[in-house]
């Protein structure tokens, strides 16, 4: 199985960017552990990259593979929408 | 700039920001309000992008303020090379670090929204482009093009609130374009967010002509100019053109400029028009209007002051040389640039754009003299072309131009209110006119008013040809003014009546001068005759006086005879 390759872009610590990263890592743990990867980008912290990724809606998740890409805007704590972007039955 | 005591009044209070954009300037009285946000709205194709990115590249190139441009829009290539058909180098402004700019793609049809979420990363890379050259400007077109990607219009709303709040804070100044929607200043109702400045931008078709137009609908803490003005967008970007109203506050000079025609100069009691007055040559097709016009280009340029001709009818090269088969060679004024000449077709734009134009070309090229050939070219409902003109002749006579209008009508024949209307506006209204008479059709001439000056009141017939204009002295005889043959023929009759008159007179005083020689010659016979006489008296006197000497002397003889005798 190929691993999954995950990008999720924050805005520094503001309640709705932990809470995406808790509600993503908590499912991935339990769901594909070992089998996927994921790089928290801060926009603050990398303002270039948010250009760069047309990142305008705070927290984006890009399910960057298995193709094709998937692309997911807000806090992550609608479950099903989630699973399904990330292949998950 | 038409400097109020109010205008004054308000910049001490509300610091504005030229937009450099020609016009709009001086109806806002300063520009767009310093470091809040200005909301352009208008249907597509109006002209919003451009207004955006003209107050972009005028505050680089002219006051060095960098400024970003965040298009959601168009792509930034598309950009580049859309107003590159404008004299704008977005490239090189880019390069130089005084322009940024941040193409925003989002694809409505790939996002999936998982709950709660902002638009911090517009805030984040908005603060990224200005912080990266300092932008004191910021252009943000069309913002309202995320309401179509993204569902959640709350969450929207209360962003692009957030958004307008931070500009302020962040202390530049923005420019926010929005489309027009039904019975909304934009479709989504975001004026109601940026609420210190609206400026509504139009684009109507009336005849088959377009006409933009642009309103200050809102400037809070301002006072601004309420009317619609029209606007033209060219390759130098926009123009706005700000006169509305009719100012007769312009200063009256005294000084006189040569009407460039000898003869005309002389039915004038001043020796020609006065400096910043509006003058009128009307006449029928053919009477030489343009000829009267272009005779005072040169004049203008001959003195070394420049000249701006509109040319409705003909296109430069064709009016150069139909110009210089009368003698008025204007080539070399414009290589001098004395002369610019701007032809265009009437039709080709609305009344107010030609104005608009008229405007720039007038403010940038700061001519002595306008020539406007013809105003009667202007078609368009009466009240409207009156109105051009009157703003015109007001613009005309607030910076001291001389100006000279040509119409294709007869002071005879005024066809309407419009003629009417227009000859109020004129200081100087020479009327042309050709009369048929014996088989020939010739040239008259009259000065129907010239306000501020006594002027001639005959009519006097003109010629042109290879030396331009020629003013010929008036016959006038019982019978009026009579003009071409008939007028040589009653000077020749004239001329032959004189001479016949002459030779009796002289035939006279010959035979004057034959008798006093015949009585002189008699007075002569008669004193030699005189002298004769004289001359024979005298010798009579010596006879007698010898006559007595000699009886003296034999009475003594006899004497002396007696005595011896005695």
């Amino acid at each position: 199985m190929e691993i999954c390759e995950l990008r999720l872009y924050v805005s520094g610590n503001t309640t709705r960017s932990t809470r995406a990263i808790q509600n993503l890592r908590s499912l991935c743990d339990s769901e594909m552990a070992g089998a996927y990867t994921l790089e928290v980008i801060d926009i603050y912290q990398n303002p270039g990259a948010a250009r760069d990724a047309q990142i305008i809606a705070v927290p984006t998740l890009m399910k960057l593979k298995p193709l094709p890409t998937r692309l997911l805007i807000g806090d992550l704590s609608d479950t099903a929408t989630l699973r399904s972007a990330l292949g998950i039955e | 700039m038409a400097e109020t005591p109010s205008a004054t009044a308000q910049t001490a209070t509300l610091k504005k920001v030229a937009t450099g954009i020609t016009g709009f300037d001086e109806i806002t009285l300063g520009g767009l309000p310093q470091g809040r946000p200005t909301l352009i709205c208008g249907f597509a194709g109006c002209g919003k992008t451009l207004f955006g990115m003209s107050f972009l590249v005028n505050g680089a190139t002219q006051h060095g303020e960098p400024g970003v441009f965040m298009s959601f829009e168009e792509r930034t290539q598309d950009l580049i090379e859309n107003v590159g058909s404008l004299d704008y180098n977005l490239q090189a402004l880019v390069d130089q670090k005084l322009l940024a700019i941040d193409h925003v793609y989002v694809d409505s049809s790939e996002i999936e929204e998982t709950g709660e979420y902002d638009l911090e990363g517009l805030f984040v890379r908005l603060g990224y482009a200005i912080d990266s050259i300092g932008a004191k400007r910021v252009v943000l077109d069309t913002i309202e093009a995320l309401f179509s990607s993204f569902k959640d219009a709350a969450v929207l709303r209360a962003e692009l609130r957030r958004l307008f709040y931070w500009l302020k804070e962040r202390g530049v100044t923005a420019v926010v374009t929005g489309e027009r929607g039904e019975g909304l200043l934009t479709r989504f109702g975001i004026e109601e967010y940026v609420s210190d400045c609206v400026i509504l931008l139009d684009n109507r078709v009336a005849d088959q002509i377009t006409t933009r137009r642009l309103r200050v609908i809102k400037y809070r803490g301002s006072s601004h100019g309420t009317n619609e003005y029209p606007f033209f967008i060219d390759e130098q970007g926009l123009t706005v053109m700000p006169i509305t109203a009719a100012g007769l506050d312009h200063q009256a000079l005294e000084d006189i400029v040569p009407t460039g025609i000898i003869g005309l100069d002389r039915m004038l009691d001043k020796g020609g028009y006065y400096r910043g007055s509006s003058v009128l040559v009307s006449g029928l097709a053919g009477t030489g209007k343009t000829t009267f016009a272009a005779s005072f280009v040169q004049a203008t340029c001959q003195r070394g002051e420049r000249c701006l001709m509109f040319s409705f009818e003909e296109a430069e090269s064709q009016l150069l040389r139909n110009l210089g088969s009368v003698g008025l060679k204007l080539k070399g004024y414009i290589d001098q640039d004395l002369l610019r000449v701007e032809s265009a077709r009437p039709s080709l734009y609305g009344l107010e754009v030609h104005l608009a134009r008229m405007y720039r070309e007038i403010t940038e090229f700061q001519p002595h003299t306008v020539i406007i050939d013809p105003i009667s070219a202007f078609h368009g409902p009466q009240s409207e072309v009156h109105a051009t003109l009157l703003r015109l002749v007001d613009l005309l006579k607030q910076r001291n131009i001389t100006a000279v209008f040509t119409s294709l009508s007869d002071a005879k024949t005024i066809r309407g209110e419009l003629d009417r209307a227009i000859s109020s506006l004129m200081d100087t209204w020479v009327s042309l006119s050709s009369v048929e008479a014996d088989g020939e059709y010739n040239r008259l001439l009259y000065v129907l008013k010239a306000r501020g000056m006594g002027h001639s009141n005959q009519v006097r017939e003109y010629h042109i040809d290879q030396r331009g204009i020629t003013l010929v002295s008036p016959y006038i005889g019982p019978h009026g003014v009579l003009t071409g043959s008939a007028r040589l023929n009653q000077e020749a009759r004239e001329r032959s009546e004189a001479v016949l008159r002459k030779q009796l007179i002289e035939q006279r005083k010959r035979e004057k001068q034959k008798n006093r020689n015949e009585l002189e010659r008699k007075i002569a016979e008669m004193r030699a005759a005189l002298d004769a006489q004289e001359q024979e008296e005298s010798l009579l006197d010596v006879d007698e006086s010898r006559q007595l000497q000699s009886d003296d002397d034999i009475r003594q003889q006899l004497a002396l005879a007696r005595g011896v005798a005695e």
